[in-house]
């Protein structure tokens, strides 16, 4: 063996040494190391157009009026800086002149951004809406993509449950609504991945709204083992018949002790909306407070491994500019908010939540 | 006038005299009319019966490979339950919850169960099931399937209702109600 050749034969035995650990035969693609510097992530999702002027320069009004300009933070329990003290347009009350307060946990223990790490430039894929949630949650860009189509990439709710390991409840992706695709994001088209793989999925203004409490709320409750396991019994002899014609339907894979856990969640949701008890934000005017307050529910309820919240009304400032800087001032107050309201989450440091927005 | 004759005067020349018949050829034909419209107007008139073969209008299993939009699934679930139509707005309403929900089965499970809870379903009793079985279990799948049972699936659904203390027409309902066969057409 001459020189060379010996060079490139320890060159590649080498890093097949380094590569093979990653390559499992259980298809994972690390090992699990035990030891995550988060038991539970949440990605919160601002939707449709925050500017850096607003949100992280804390411009505010600086660049808006030529003749008194006016900068401020109004961001301030996830942005470290100065509320503006003066022309206060986006607080509550009849022309917003109450800005919403500081949480006690944030005054005492600084902004959530000095707890934190704040990625202040971020590269976007994409710019439009459904390209920008579609770029967040599979971490590619918009190329060949329809607006009513499933991401074509596999999203990270399929990656986590492939190849994490996660069962079906432990990831959840909470909308905002159903318009703009929203449903379509908790599973991507990718034949390798896809539904098996997907997450579970609540848009909660509209499951637990009105038409939810009319035809959803009222479900009879069924034995597990005398009524339950011979319904699905007769159901498994169906669908064994009906296989052999190629018929088979792919689902998100919840086991049926999931599917009893999120149906009895749904029956106590629908009870909390009509008694007026599921958790809100102390201020929650718009439809992101109450999306926030029920991803807070779900947060207590599973525990998830990762969650999902995508928020939408910021997406206001294309013909009202001060309804955009209240929707941003909500969404800061709902967000932290709920973070620390729900029992669980008021211990997240205990169980390691890490937030990204 | 034959050399003056045209295309048009084709069509309308009449025959001359030489060509006309005779008086006797007359007789004769119109003696020949007379006997066969005497011999035809006393036929007894054939009525003729058509009839059509009996053709079972009924679909297979195999033939069901599109599946039901959420709008089309739940307007005949609520027809093939209340044997009456769901309206317009509730089933859009319907098709708005059920893509609030990112699992179907539940969604699917929660309104029907949620329908059993209302007034008005069409179900036979449990005495109803067990005093003729065969017709409901052929009824269970007209209604749901829109098909008619094979010996092997009579003989087990059959078997599975009578060794089963606990099942009653509505659990088939379900059962049919959320098996995939029911999610195509």
């Amino acid at each position: 063996m001459n020189r060379r050749s010996f060079i490139k034969k320890s060159a590649l035995t080498t890093a097949g040494a380094l590569v093979a650990p990653y390559i499992l035969p259980s298809g994972r693609l690390f090992a699990p190391t035990g030891s995550r510097s988060a038991q539970h992530v949440v990605l919160v999702m601002f939707a449709g157009g925050v500017r850096h002027q607003e949100s992280i320069d804390k411009l505010y009004l600086e660049g808006s009026q030529v003749i008194d300009p006016y900068p401020g933070n109004i961001m301030y329990n996830m942005l470290t800086g100065e509320a503006p003290t003066m022309k206060i347009a986006y607080g509550t009350g009849e022309g917003g002149i109450n800005p919403i307060p500081m949480l006690d946990y944030y005054a005492t223990n600084g902004s959530l951004q000095s707890q934190g790490t704040l990625f202040s430039e971020v590269r976007a894929f994409s710019s439009g809406h459904f390209g920008g949630l579609n770029s967040i949650v599979q971490g590619a860009d918009m190329v060949g993509q329809g607006l009513k189509q499933r991401p074509l990439n596999p999203t990270i709710f399929e990656y986590l449950r492939r190849h994490g390991g996660y069962k079906a409840t432990d990831v959840w992706f909470v909308g905002n609504g159903i318009d703009g695709s929203v449903p379509l994001l908790n599973y991507s088209a990718n034949p390798d991945y896809g539904i098996k793989y997907g997450a579970n999925f609540f848009a909660p203004t509209v499951t637990f709204s009105e038409i939810g409490q009319d035809n959803f709320s009222n479900a009879k409750i069924y034995h597990p083992e005398n009524e339950l396991a011979p319904m699905y019994a007769l159901k498994t002899f169906l669908d064994n018949t009906f296989a052999q014609y190629g018929g088979a339907l792919d689902a998100i894979g919840n086991t049926e002790e999931e599917k009893q856990l999120i149906k009895t969640f749904m029956n106590e949701m629908y009870t909390k909306v009509s008694d007026g008890t599921f958790l809100r934000p102390p201020v929650f005017d718009n439809g992101d407070a109450l999306n926030v307050g029920f991803a807070a529910e779900v947060m207590k309820y599973f525990k998830p491994a990762f969650m999902c919240v995508n928020l939408n009304n910021v997406d206001v400032c294309h013909s009202n500019f001060t309804s955009y800087v209240k929707a941003l001032h909500r969404a800061d107050h709902s967000v932290v908010t709920c973070g620390i309201s729900s029992k669980t989450i008021r211990n997240w440091r205990k169980h390691r939540y890490h937030l990204y927005s | 006038m034959n050399e003056k004759k045209g295309i048009l005067s084709d069509i309308f020349l009449q025959p001359t005299c030489e060509e006309r018949p005779d008086r006797t050829t007359l007789a004769a034909l119109a003696a020949i009319s007379a006997v066969a419209m005497c011999v035809t107007s006393c036929k007894k008139e054939q009525v003729g019966v058509y009839e059509l073969n009996e053709v079972p209008l009924v679909s297979t299993a195999a033939e069901k490979d599109k599946i039901k939009t959420n709008q089309q699934f739940v307007s005949i679930l609520y027809t093939n339950l209340f044997q009456t139509a769901l309206s317009g707005s509730e089933t859009f309403e319907l098709d708005q919850l059920f893509q609030s929900v990112g699992d179907l089965e539940i969604s699917k499970e929660v309104l029907i169960s949620n329908f059993f809870n209302q007034a008005g379903v069409q179900l036979p009793t449990v005495e109803e099931m067990n005093a003729d079985i065969e017709t409901f279990i052929t009824d269970t799948y007209k209604r749901f399937f829109v098909r008619l049972p094979n010996e092997a699936e009579k003989a087990w659904v059959r078997n599975f209702i009578q060794s089963n203390a606990y099942m009653t027409p509505e659990l088939v309902y379900f059962s049919f109600a959320m098996s995939n066969e029911y999610q195509f057409y």
